[in-house]
C-alpha cells in the first residue's frame, strides 16, 4: 500500500507595525525588559476596551492580497475563549467569520497551493518557568499577529519548505513583517496525514503546534510521517491530536486530542464595531503595494514578449528582475522598440552572469550590439551557415544521430568563415534551427 | 442651609461667584449630609471626603465649567484612578486601579469633585442593588425600600444630597427605574455618545455611560460633559458636542408623544394614574399624545437575553487572580485549581450567569445561530421603531412597574411568581433604549404616597437627548417636581 502525505500549514506571522493592535504599546517586543511595553488594555484590565490597529488592517490586507485571496471588505472581529495565564482577557480577539481574506492561493514550482483564508489576530504574552515558579512577561501580548492558513494541498516537505520561504518572501516583500524565525516572528503549525487515496482526504489529521524553524518543520514532518505510517501498517487510524515537536531529539510528542479541545465558544467582539474598508479604499491599498511576484511574471511575459520559463527564472531574484528593468530602460530610451529585445536581455542575464556586474547602459550596449550584428548580417549568417553545412555533410549526419557535441566545431568554421562578424550565439542559433 | 441643596447646580454657581458661598461650604455641606445620612442609607463603598474638601479648598472664584467645584458620586462600576474601584464583588474587593473610566475623567476635568464610589448590584447584575458583595443600599424616601438598581446607590446619593450629581450606567432600566424609585432626574445618551471606556460589567457593551441629578438642569449639565467621541471606544461616534443646557426650552408645543398602550394595560392602577397626570400635564402645554400598540411583548427580552448572556461569561473570563483582583492565600498544584480558587469569589448571581451562559453560536453553522438570529430580529425591531420615530418625538414608558419594592422582598419566592409579568412588561419598556441605542430619561410625575416617588421614562430618536430633555424641563418646570426632598 502506497501512503501519500496530506500537509496543511497554519503560518502566525507578527506584522511589524509600531502599535499594538487594539492599543497604542509598541509592537516591537524583542529583547525588550519583561513587562515595559504593557498598558490596561492589553493587560486586560477591567473596563479596557480594545480599538483596532487600522495599519495593522491595512497590512493583513496587503498580505491577503499578496496571497490572490479574495479581500472582504468588511472585517468582523471574534472573540476565542480559553484560560491560561499568558491570555489576559480569558479570550483572544480574532477573526471567525469574515476573515481580512479568504480563498487564494499560490504557485510553487508549477503547483498551485490554496489559501483557505487570512486573518488578523492579537499575539499573547510568554510564560518563563523559573525554578519554583511562573512568570509571565506581558509585552507580546496584544501584538498584531497573521494567521495564514493553507489548503491541505502538500505532499512533500520540500513543496512545504518551498512554501514557506516564498510566504516569507512575500511578506518581507511588502514590507510588513520581518518574519524572523529565530525571533519567533513566524511560528509554523503543519497538519499531517496519510492516505492509500490521494483524491480522498483522511478522516484524521495531526496538528504539530508551534514550531520555529524550517528544518524543524522538516523533522517534525518526517517524524509524523514514519509514525503514522507504522500506526497505518497495523491496520489502525492515527488519532486526530494536537502535538509538540522535541528538536532535541527530534520526535513529536502528545499534548492534547480531540476530545479534550477547548470548546472556544467563539463570538462576535461586541466591543468593536465591524470594520469596513470601502472598495477604493482597498484599491488605493492595493494600488500603493509593491508587485507581487505572480504579478510581475504576468507583467514580464506580456510587457517584454518574454518566455514564461525565462522569467520565472529572473523573477525568482528581485536583483536580476531590477537589473533586467534597468537594460530595458537604456535600450528603449536609445529608440529602440523591438520587442525583441526582451527575450534577448533575458538570455544575456540568464546565461551570461559574469556581464550582470556592468552598469546596465554597458550591458545594454552589448544587447543591441547583438542584435545589430544579427539583424544586418542575416543574409551573411544564411549563407555562411549554408557553406559549412554543405562542407561538413558527415558531421551533419553525425549531429542528427545525437552527437551534439560536433555543433562547437561547426560554430568554430562558421566563426572563422565570417571573419568575426558573426557572434557564436548567432551562429548557435541559426545551426541548431537549421540543422532541426 | 437646607435650602442650599435645593438650588440648582447654576443657582450655586452663581451664588459662589456673588460671594455668598464657597466650594469650601458646599462640599462642607455635603460633608454634614454624610455624617447625617450615610449610615442609614449606604450609598456608597467608599468615601473620599477628605480629598474633595481639600480640593475645594483651593478652588477659588468660579471657574469656566458649571461642573466646577461640584460635588459628585461615581457608581464603582467606573474606574477612578488611584480610588478603589471594586463593582461591589468581592472580586476586587482591593482593586485600586491606576487609569480612569472616560466618562468620569471627563467630569473630572470639568471641574467636577469626588465624594466618593456608590453602591450597585455586583457587576452590575440585578435592580435592587441588593446584589451587592458588600452593603443593602436603603431608599431615602423609606428606609425599607431599595433604592432600585444597579445604580441605586448613585439614586440614593443624590436623593439624599450627598452629591449634586451622579455618574451612573444604564444598562435595563438601571439608571430609568432607580431614578424613579429615589425621585431624581436620571438620563442616558445615545448609544456611542459616551465613551464605554473603563466601565466593568458583566456585558460591557450594552452598557452606557448616563447622569442622576436633582433636577433636569444639572442633568443637562452633566450630560454635556461625559458625551464626545473618545479614540478609546471604537464604538463611539463623532458628533459634534451640545450645549445641553443652554438649549433647555420650555417650549414643547406641536411635539407628539406616544404612550404604548400594552404595557399601561399591564401595569398597576396607581402609576397609571401617574402617567394619565402626566399627559392631562403635557396636553395642556400642546404636546399631542397618543397611544400606539407594540410589537410582539416578549421578542426585545429575549434578544436582549441572548446578547447579554453571550457576554457576561466572555467578560467575566479575565478574572483569573493573575494580574489583578482576589488571588487565594491558599497552595494549588495545577493551573485549573489557581482558577477554581479565585474565581470562586464572585457572588452567586454572578457565577450563575457564568455556569448558566448558553452556547449562542452553533460553531459549524454559525450563520444560522441563535445570536445570529437575534440580531436578525434586532435590526428588524429597530427599524420598526426608527419609523415611529419619523411621525413621533418620543415614547413614553412606565419608569418602574412597581411603585415601591421592600428590602429583602424579591428573595420571596411568592412575590417572583407575582411579577413574573411585571418582569416581561419591564423588558418591553427597557429594552430598546439599551438594544437600539436611543437616549432616555427618567423623571418624577408624582408620588404614589408621600414616601413613595414615582417616575416616568421618556426615550426619542438616537441623538435627540435635548429633545427628551426639553420634554422633562417643561414638565419639570409646569409642575414644580425639582429638587425632591425625603421627608426623613
Ligand atoms: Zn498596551
Amino acid at each position: 500500500m502506497k501512503l501519500t502525505p496530506i500537509i496543511g500549514l497554519e503560518v502566525h506571522i507578527e506584522l511589524s507595525t509600531h502599535n499594538k493592535m487594539f492599543c497604542n504599546c509598541l509592537a516591537d517586543h524583542f529583547g525588550t525588559e519583561p513587562n515595559t511595553q504593557i498598558c490596561p488594555v492589553c493587560l486586560g484590565m477591567p473596563g479596557t476596551l480594545p480599538v483596532p490597529n487600522k495599519q495593522a488592517l491595512i497590512n493583513t490586507i496587503k498580505i491577503a492580497k499578496a496571497l490572490n485571496c479574495k479581500i472582504n471588505n468588511e472585517f468582523i472581529f471574534a472573540r476565542k475563549h480559553y484560560f491560561y495565564p499568558d491570555l489576559p482577557k480569558g479570550y483572544q480577539i480574532t477573526q471567525f467569520q469574515d476573515p481580512v481574506g479568504s480563498d487564494g492561493w499560490i504557485e510553487i514550482g508549477g503547483k498551485k497551493i490554496r489559501i483557505n483564508r487570512v486573518h488578523i489576530e492579537e499575539d499573547t504574552g510568554k510564560l518563563l518557568h523559573e525554578k519554583d515558579e511562573s512568570l509571565v512577561d506581558f509585552n507580546r501580548a496584544g501584538v498584531p499577529l497573521v494567521e495564514i492558513v493553507s489548503e491541505p494541498d502538500f505532499h512533500k516537505t520540500e513543496e512545504v519548505i518551498a512554501y514557506l520561504k516564498e510566504v516569507r518572501l512575500i511578506v518581507r516583500n511588502l514590507a510588513v513583517a520581518e518574519a524572523r524565525m529565530e525571533r519567533g516572528q513566524m511560528r509554523l503549525e503543519p497538519n499531517i496525514s496519510l492516505t492509500s487515496n490521494v483524491s480522498k482526504l483522511p478522516d484524521y489529521k495531526v496538528e504539530v503546534k508551534n514550531i520555529n524553524s524550517f528544518r524543524f518543520v522538516k523533522g517534525a514532518i518526517k517524524y509524523e510521517i514514519k509514525r503514522q505510517t507504522k500506526i497505518l501498517a497495523k491496520g489502525k487510524t492515527p488519532k486526530q491530536e494536537t502535538r509538540g515537536y522535541d528538536s532535541n531529539d527530534g520526535k513529536t510528542f502528545f499534548q492534547r486530542s480531540k476530545e479534550t479541545t477547548t470548546e472556544y465558544r467563539y463570538f462576535p467582539e461586541p466591543d468593536i464595531p465591524p470594520v469596513v474598508f470601502e472598495k477604493d479604499e482597498i484599491e488605493k491599498i492595493v494600488r500603493a503595494m509593491p508587485e507581487t511576484r505572480t504579478d510581475k511574471i504576468k507583467r514580464f511575459v506580456n510587457d517584454y514578449q518574454i518566455k514564461e520559463e525565462s522569467v520565472r527564472k529572473i523573477v525568482e531574484d528581485k536583483k536580476k528582475a531590477d537589473y533586467f528593468e534597468a537594460v530595458w530602460k537604456e535600450i528603449v530610451d536609445k529608440g529602440n522598440k523591438d520587442k525583441k529585445y526582451g527575450q534577448q536581455i533575458a538570455n544575456f542575464i540568464i546565461n551570461k552572469k559574469h556581464l550582470i556586474g556592468l552598469p546596465p547602459k554597458e550591458f545594454a550596449g552589448k544587447i543591441v550590439e547583438s542584435m545589430k550584428t544579427k539583424r544586418v548580417d542575416e543574409n551573411i549568417l544564411q549563407i555562411i551557415l549554408g557553406e559549412v553545412l554543405e562542407d561538413h555533410q558527415g558531421l551533419v549526419g553525425e549531429y542528427k544521430q545525437g552527437k551534439h557535441e560536433v555543433l562547437n566545431f561547426l560554430i568554430g568554421k562558421a566563426m572563422s568563415m565570417s571573419k568575426g562578424k558573426l557572434n557564436a550565439i548567432v551562429i548557435k542559433e541559426g545551426l541548431i534551427k537549421r540543422l532541426n | 442651609m437646607e435650602n442650599l441643596l435645593n438650588k440648582t447646580i447654576p443657582q450655586i454657581q452663581e451664588m459662589i461667584a456673588g460671594g455668598k458661598l464657597s466650594y469650601f461650604e458646599l462640599m462642607g455641606e455635603i460633608e454634614n449630609n454624610v455624617k447625617e445620612k450615610e449610615d442609614d442609607i449606604k450609598a456608597y463603598l467608599t468615601l473620599d471626603l477628605k480629598k474633595a474638601k481639600l480640593k475645594a479648598k483651593k478652588l477659588d472664584g468660579v471657574g469656566t465649567s458649571l461642573l466646577n467645584g461640584i460635588p459628585m458620586s461615581v457608581k464603582d462600576t467606573f474606574v477612578t484612578s488611584g480610588v478603589k474601584t471594586t463593582v461591589a464583588s468581592k472580586m476586587l474587593a482591593d482593586f485600586v486601579p491606576e487609569y480612569d473610566a472616560v466618562s468620569y475623567k471627563r467630569l473630572i476635568d470639568s471641574g467636577a469633585l469626588l465624594v466618593g464610589k456608590t453602591n450597585m448590584d455586583e457587576f452590575a447584575h440585578g435592580f435592587t442593588t441588593e446584589y451587592s458583595a458588600f452593603q443593602v443600599t436603603r431608599n431615602p424616601w423609606n428606609l425599607n425600600n431599595v433604592p432600585g438598581g444597579s445604580s441605586g446607590g448613585a439614586a440614593a446619593s443624590i436623593a439624599s444630597r450627598t452629591a449634586l450629581i451622579a455618574l451612573a450606567s444604564e444598562n435595563f432600566g438601571s439608571i430609568v427605574q432607580p431614578a424613579a424609585l429615589c425621585g431624581v432626574v436620571g438620563i442616558k445618551p445615545t448609544y456611542g455618545r459616551a465613551s464605554r471606556y473603563g466601565i466593568i460589567a458583566m456585558a460591557s457593551s450594552l452598557e452606557c455611560p448616563g447622569i442622576m441629578a436633582r433636577c433636569v438642569e444639572d442633568a443637562a449639565i452633566g450630560l454635556e460633559a461625559i458625551v464626545g467621541v473618545d479614540p478609546l471606544d471604537a464604538t463611539t461616534l463623532n458628533v459634534a458636542k451640545e450645549r445641553f443646557y443652554d438649549q433647555l426650552n420650555l417650549d414643547v408645543k406641536g411635539k407628539k408623544i406616544a404612550v404604548i398602550k400594552p404595557i399601561m394595560q399591564a401595569v398597576s392602577a396607581e402609576i397609571v394614574l401617574a402617567i394619565e397626570e402626566m399627559i392631562r400635564v403635557y396636553k395642556k402645554m400642546g404636546v399631542e399624545v397618543r397611544e400606539i400598540d407594540w410589537y410582539d411583548l416578549d421578542i426585545d427580552s429575549k434578544i436582549y437575553d441572548i446578547l447579554y448572556r453571550s457576554e457576561v461569561a466572555s467578560n467575566l473570563a479575565r478574572y483569573d487572580g493573575i494580574r489583578y483582583g482576589y488571588r487565594t492565600e491558599k497552595e494549588t498544584k495545577t493551573l485549573d485549581e489557581l482558577y477554581q480558587q479565585n474565581r470562586d469569589m464572585f457572588g452567586k448571581h454572578v457565577k450563575r450567569q457564568i455556569v448558566t451562559a448558553p452556547i449562542t453560536i452553533d460553531k459549524d453553522n454559525p450563520r444560522d445561530s441563535i445570536y445570529y438570529q437575534a440580531l436578525k430580529i434586532r435590526r428588524k425591531n429597530r427599524d420598526y421603531i426608527d419609523k415611529l420615530f419619523l411621525e413621533y418625538d418620543a415614547i413614553v414608558t412606565p419608569a418602574t412597574t412597581f411603585g415601591e419594592l421592600a428590602i429583602g422582598k424579591t428573595a420571596d419566592e411568592k412575590w417572583r411568581e407575582e411579577n413574573r409579568n411585571l418582569a416581561r412588561i419591564n423588558g418591553t419598556a427597557m429594552c430598546p433604549t439599551v438594544l437600539y441605542g436611543y437616549p432616555s430619561i427618567s423623571f418624577p410625575i408624582g408620588f404614589l404616597k408621600p414616601t413613595a416617588p414615582v417616575g416616568v421614562h421618556v426615550f426619542s430618536k438616537r441623538l435627540n437627548e435635548q429633545g427628551i430633555l426639553n420634554l422633562a424641563y417643561a414638565y419639570q418646570e409646569a409642575t414644580g417636581l425639582k429638587c425632591l426632598t425625603p421627608k426623613t
